[in-house]
């Protein structure tokens, strides 16, 4: 448990020491949470030679999909950048391994409140204008969040939850994070939807009408019109987007079985910020990566990765398992690959390393039942 | 299942180092500011990128050709790169190289501004000193 512990807490790591020109909120936590993974794999060795092979599920789609990346090399700019990408997303399945292999089915729920503990510390940080875990909305759209509140709301008195699903909802949309706040809902959907509990998702429809309707009258038009219809170029990320993307959905027709190579994009993303009118984007290193995973995997690593990586989501999250705890995993999970649609959580170590141990945690919870 | 754990060890910790690296070499560069803030690797485009500004801020023209000629060898739409190699042809008077290196930036980006202000002072047109791209903060 407490290389569980200590993998979260180093991404955390936040480095006053640094040169502030240096990538506080990625780079330090990459290398301590690679450092983590190492220990992580070389822990699961060691357990292997002394008390045989663990539980290593999903193992047959990880080899397919790391292989799949790794023939990508094959249109590579950068055989570096490739072998880097593979390896770091080789690391979010040692920690969901470990996690499986050294987390009890009993010990389940004393990880979680920790994990929650860490979340909301974090979160109360992050409104003191203290943020220490990573710049993309804080914990907000992180898995453990979603779990901390789910767990706590599902179940109580239809008022107590809808009170808190509302205050999630606005709490995310006025603090921009908008993916999070999207994905949560969907998730919170889905559960209810599974469960039969129609009641409470009338009430996170009604949430969801609120806050959109705020969202278009006078509260939240600023806010629009920042975000969603400006011009290309002029700093409307929203716009920006379905640009990059549909030019991105282009070029991957190029390179039609191999793709470009993992995580080579960031080489090519000069074309797609630059072409199309692009060139006065005032944010243009801002879309080295293409804000959306998916399709960033596409274009990477080509359609047959992408196809193995949400096969791999898909054995993972579905079915849902009963109970408070496994809903509420589920739905931090479904947020967080939800947010993988228009942000880059897949690519940021600390996302990554809470997403994976969230998903070994359930998965612990779903073959426990 | 033996090799397997062992691949995944040795996967880890190749990009340790790699991470490591990476850090090291951010703090390294991190002294000409505004650049360190992006990744940079010895084997990656940046690593040129940056060591050809150093070679352009000290005057080392001709170094900063080689570098930036195999950056682009690389990485074929690195604007930024095309303008300075520009800009380095134009500081060892070689106008007819400055001048399609401008050229060929802008063709595939007619409206970025750098080699487009850079290609009017070569020609005449503008007054002033030419741009040097750095990497952004």
């Amino acid at each position: 448990m407490m290389l569980i512990i200590l993998t979260l807490l180093s991404a955390f790591i936040y480095s006053p020491f640094l040169p502030e020109w240096v990538e506080i909120f990625t780079t330090p936590k990459d290398f301590a949470l690679s450092i983590m993974s190492t220990v992580c794999a070389l822990t699961l060795y060691s357990k292997s030679q002394k008390e045989g092979y663990g539980t290593f599920p999903l193992l047959l789609p990880v080899c397919i999909y790391a292989g799949l990346c790794l023939l990508s090399v094959k249109n590579a700019v950068s055989s570096g950048l490739v072998l880097r990408q593979v390896g770091f997303d080789l690391m979010g399945f040692v920690f969901f391994w470990t996690t499986i292999n050294f987390i009890k089915p009993h010990r389940m729920e004393s990880v979680v409140r920790v994990v929650v503990l860490i979340a909301v510390v974090s979160a109360a940080l992050a409104l003191a204008g203290k943020n220490i875990s990573q710049p993309y909305g804080g914990l907000f759209g992180n898995p453990e969040y979603a779990a901390g509140i789910t767990t706590l709301a599902v179940g109580a008195s239809v008022w107590m939850w809808s009170f808190l699903t509302f205050t999630l909802l606005a709490h995310l949309f006025f603090a921009q994070a908008r993916s999070a706040m999207i994905g949560l809902v969907v998730g919170l959907m889905v559960v209810l939807w599974a469960r039969g509990l129609i009641k409470h998702l009338v009430v996170v429809v009604g949430a969801v009408a609120t806050v959109g309707i705020l969202a278009v009258s006078g509260v939240g038009s600023d806010y629009l019109q920042r975000h969603h219809l400006g011009q290309w170029g002029t700093g409307s990320i929203s716009t920006d987007r379905r640009h990059i993307y549909s030019m991105a959905g282009a070029y991957a027709l190029k390179y039609p079985v191999f793709g470009i190579g993992r995580g080579n994009f960031q080489l090519h993303s000069y074309q797609f910020v630059y072409t199309g009118g692009g060139a006065v984007l005032p944010q243009k290193n801002y879309f080295t990566r293409l804000h959306n995973d998916y399709l960033q995997l596409w274009l990477e690593a080509g359609p047959v990765a992408l196809g193995v990586f949400l096969f791999i989501l898909w054995r993972l999250l579905w079915p849902i398992p009963a109970g408070l705890l496994g809903s509420g995993l589920f739905i931090g999970l479904l947020a967080e690959a939800f947010r993988g649609l228009f942000l880059f959580p897949f690519q940021l170590g600390p996302d990554v390393a809470y997403f994976w141990i969230m998903a070994g945690l359930y998965w612990v919870v779903k073959k426990g039942q | 299942m033996n090799t397997f754990l062992i691949l995944l060890l040795l996967s880890q910790l190749t990009l340790a180092v790699m991470n490591g690296l990476h850090l090291w070499a951010e703090i390294h560069y991190a002294q000409v500011r505004p650049m360190a803030a992006d990744a940079i690797y010895p084997w990656e485009d940046k690593y040129l990128f940056v060591q050809s500004v150093f070679d352009l801020r000290a005057g080392q023209w001709a170094w900063a050709v080689k570098d930036l000629k195999r950056l682009i060898e690389a990485s074929p739409y690195h604007l930024d790169a095309m303008n300075n190699l520009g800009v380095a042809y134009w500081m060892l008077h070689d106008r007819k190289e400055a001048e399609k290196w401008f050229r060929k930036a802008l063709r595939l980006a007619p409206e970025y501004r750098w080699a487009k202000e850079n290609l009017e002072i070569l020609l005449g047109a503008r007054q002033g000193e030419m741009n040097i791209m750095l990497l952004a903060k």
